[in-house]
């Protein structure tokens, strides 16, 4: 293939993927969630006050809802709401852009294992439209930050090892620190992985001529490394965060554990803790190899039960299988032993959190998919064999066919189905009580809704996001006037807050015994179900 | 008898599955008399309203969010159905539920765990001998599945017997002088293992 035309066809494939992942941002996924609106309003603070909602100077991890978010994604959005004002857009375009550019990064990774244009070109155009990186990427998911760091990371690793480029070494290391800065999942994999890629490059990196560089990696990791174990030894910010996770908080294992209180000497032999955890943690990790889950319905996108969509299209379960022939029988060695370590090490950090089957901690798995499926791709774009043309021909009609279910599941399906689950209706509630509140007395916003199951939101965070203020004014002491998040109380809060708006689910009202004239505004979720009411209390 | 079958019938006998259900013979019968009637009534109720509802869901008109007709129509029907079951299908061959407590009652490993990474290894060398033998085994486990009720013994059995044959071959392929360092390893794994099946058993 000339140089000229695989770079047009991969300039035209980054611009697929950007307008994938660009496209109606604003309204796709259908509202701020409640981290990104958490990490909008962080970067918020960032850019007015250069502290972050607690009120700690430029700091290296964002205490938020004590998860201790990552700062590097935060920190990417603050020039974005600099330029584009306080909006979903702002909130989302850094992670969709992101996104977008690793279609080059998985490109040049799948050169550098030796895949030819072709493929690396499949690989790219793959990674572009993965339901999997395309979902991630619209909603300001870290991972997909953390996954571009991973990417570059590994890409640079072997341009290091290949000789290509300068300071390589040092570009790896601070693309691999970077990926653990910005994703808490990537703080397990990365250590191991690169444990894993100086292992079996190790003939290469112990010669002579790798000292120097060897050298500048280490150093370059250090630096990265240094306030991160400061952070770990001296705050709370690691040990929180893994602990919120950890697969001991789960429900399941919890109600089997003994907790050291065993009844007798056989229980304590043979139905001992660790071991059971040692078993709920492989019974995770195998869950992450169901084909159903890969292939046909683990992404998430429409409540449980109903029709989904898996975190690959459906006809890559055939050039997968294939995929995992070729690297099984190939000789080029250093695919197979990368796709391997990949393919076993991509699902442990999301296997050891509570959550069975997490698509979102499981990103960093996803370059082991594309790589296995373009191993399987190379198979038969190489092959003789006269069949193997007809089935690439079919399996392209098929994801086309794929795709356009994906189109309608996340365009269609997924905002009237989820719209709860993603805060909706805060955005609307937040700009009304701000454009209302020298009419009332006090607005009071509830933080409890809900039509499938009952959530709890972040009401003050949406407040102070689009109304420009810090969301403390909006906790305060309910008899102070403004607003204030409180649940509705009724009927004593209706002598007690006379001149009022309560703006909360319906159920959380005697909706029976409601005057209607008391209702002044009604909110729907996309499923049509109502979601908020506004009842008003008499006037003074 | 060549090596592999040896390790094979060794795995076998060191297997909660096997035992568990050598030592419930007429639960095993009852089971496997039952497969016949309960895959008619599997096929049977392919398309069953309960089993439509999901797609059903999907196919809401008249809102902004609703799919256009022919859309629904081409996505959201029987042929769905009938994937998400081949699919499910499919999920059986999920090394955790022999590997760890999902295929047994008594919540025991059908197969010590620890031979997992020998059934990796056996699937390399599996598919290193023969692509189409190997797709063909899985695809018949899988379609066993599909046809018969998914918790039937017979279906389990013979998946279970498949992921045995790969350890089988993975062992073989093992270098002599890892065999020797891993077994005494591997033994008390599995007397460990037996000795929970017949701790839960009693």
């Amino acid at each position: 293939m000339a140089y000229w035309l695989r770079n047009l066809t991969l300039g035209c494939i980054v611009v697929l993927a950007l307008l994938l992942r660009v496209y109606a941002l604003d309204r796709l996924p259908v509202h701020l969630a409640i981290d990104e609106i958490a990490n909008g309003y962080n970067a918020y603070t960032i850019l007015s006050e250069a502290k972050d909602e607690w009120g700690v100077r430029l700091p290296f991890t964002f205490k938020s809802y004590d998860d201790y978010k990552p700062p590097v994604h935060i920190y990417a959005i603050v020039p974005f709401l600099a330029v584009f004002g306080n909006s979903e857009l702002s909130v989302r375009l850094p992670i969709a852009i992101i996104g977008g550019l690793s279609v080059i990064l998985i490109y040049v990774l799948a050169k550098r294992l030796k895949l030819g244009y072709s493929t690396a070109l499949f690989t790219s155009f793959l990674l572009a439209i993965s339901p999997w990186h395309i979902h991630f990427s619209r909603g300001t998911f870290e991972a997909v930050l953390a996954l571009f760091f991973a990417l570059g990371g590994v890409a640079a690793f072997y341009l290091w090892i290949d000789k290509k480029g300068l300071n390589m070494a040092a570009l790896s290391a601070a693309s691999f620190s970077l990926a653990v800065w910005s994703y808490h999942a990537q703080r397990l994999f990365v250590p191991l992985f690169v444990v894993f890629l100086f292992y079996i490059h190790r003939k290469s990196l112990l010669r002579l001529e790798f000292r120097t560089s060897l050298r500048s990696f280490i150093a370059t990791a250090t630096l990265f490394a240094v306030p991160l174990l400061h952070l770990a030894t001296t705050t709370p910010a690691i040990s929180t965060r893994a602990a919120a996770t950890s697969i001991l908080r789960d429900s399941i294992l919890k109600s089997q554990l003994h907790q050291e209180f065993y009844a007798n000497i056989g229980e304590q032999i043979f139905d001992n803790d660790i071991y059971l955890i040692l078993q709920h943690w492989a019974g995770q990790y195998f869950g992450y190899f169901d084909i159903s889950f890969l292939f046909w319905d683990g992404l998430e996108l429409t409540l449980a039960g109903l029709p989904d969509m898996g975190l690959m299209y459906t006809p890559d379960l055939l050039l997968f299988a294939l995929g995992i022939f070729a690297i099984v029988t190939t000789k080029n060695k250093r695919l197979r032993q990368l796709a391997i370590g990949w393919g076993l090490l991509g699902p442990l950090p999301a296997s050891v959190t509570m959550n069975p089957q997490h698509p979102l901690r499981a990103l960093v798995w996803l370059p082991f998919f594309i790589l296995t499926i373009g191993a399987g791709f190379e198979l038969l774009w190489r092959s003789k064999h006269k069949l193997s043309k007809l089935v690439l021909v079919g399996y392209f009609g098929v994801l086309c066919l794929n795709a356009f279910y994906f189109t309608d599941i996340y365009t269609k399906q997924s905002p009237r189905l989820m719209s709860e689950f993603w805060q909706y209706g805060y955005k609307e509630i937040a700009l009304w009580a701000c454009e209302h509140e020298g009419e009332y007395d006090n607005i009071y916003v509830s933080e409890a809704f809900g039509d499938f199951t009952q959530i709890t939101g972040s009401p003050q965070h949406y407040l102070g996001f689009y109304c420009k203020r810090d969301y403390l004014e909006f906790l305060r002491d309910p008899s102070v006037p403004g607003i204030t998040i409180k649940r509705p109380f009724f009927p004593q809060d209706l002598k007690e807050h006379p001149n009022s708006v309560f703006i909360a689910a319906p159920w959380d009202f005697p909706i029976d015994k409601i005057d209607k004239e008391r209702i002044i505004k009604r909110q729907y979720f996309l499923n049509g179900k109502l979601s908020f009411i506004y009842v008003e209390t008499d006037k003074r | 008898m060549n090596g592999k079958l040896k390790i094979f019938g060794i795995l076998l006998l060191m297997s909660p599955f096997f035992w568990w259900t050598f030592s419930k013979p007429l639960d095993v019968l009852k089971n496997i008399a039952e497969t016949p009637k309960k895959s008619f009534v599997e096929v049977k109720e392919t398309f069953s309203d309960e089993r439509l509802a999901p797609v059903n869901a999907m196919r809401v008109p008249g809102t902004a969010y609703s799919s256009p007709t022919l859309i629904s129509s081409l996505f959201y029907n029987k042929l769905h159905v009938v994937m998400t079951k081949a699919m499910n299908s499919l999920s059986r061959l999920e090394p955790g539920l022999y590997f760890t407590s999902g295929a047994l009652p008594a919540k025991v490993e059908a197969i010590p765990l620890i031979f997992f990474p020998m059934a990796l290894m056996g699937l390399a060398e599996a598919l290193r001998a023969s692509l189409k033998v190997t797709l063909g085994i899985a695809l018949l486990s899988a379609a066993a599945s599909f046809i018969v009720a998914s918790e039937a013994v017979i279906m389990e059995t013979a998946i279970f017997v498949t992921y045995l044959y790969l350890i089988a071959l993975g062992i073989k392929s093992l270098p002599k002088r890892w065999l020797y360092l891993g077994t005494p390893v591997f033994l008390m794994y599995v007397l460990f293992v037996i000795g929970r099946t017949i701790w839960r058993i009693g």
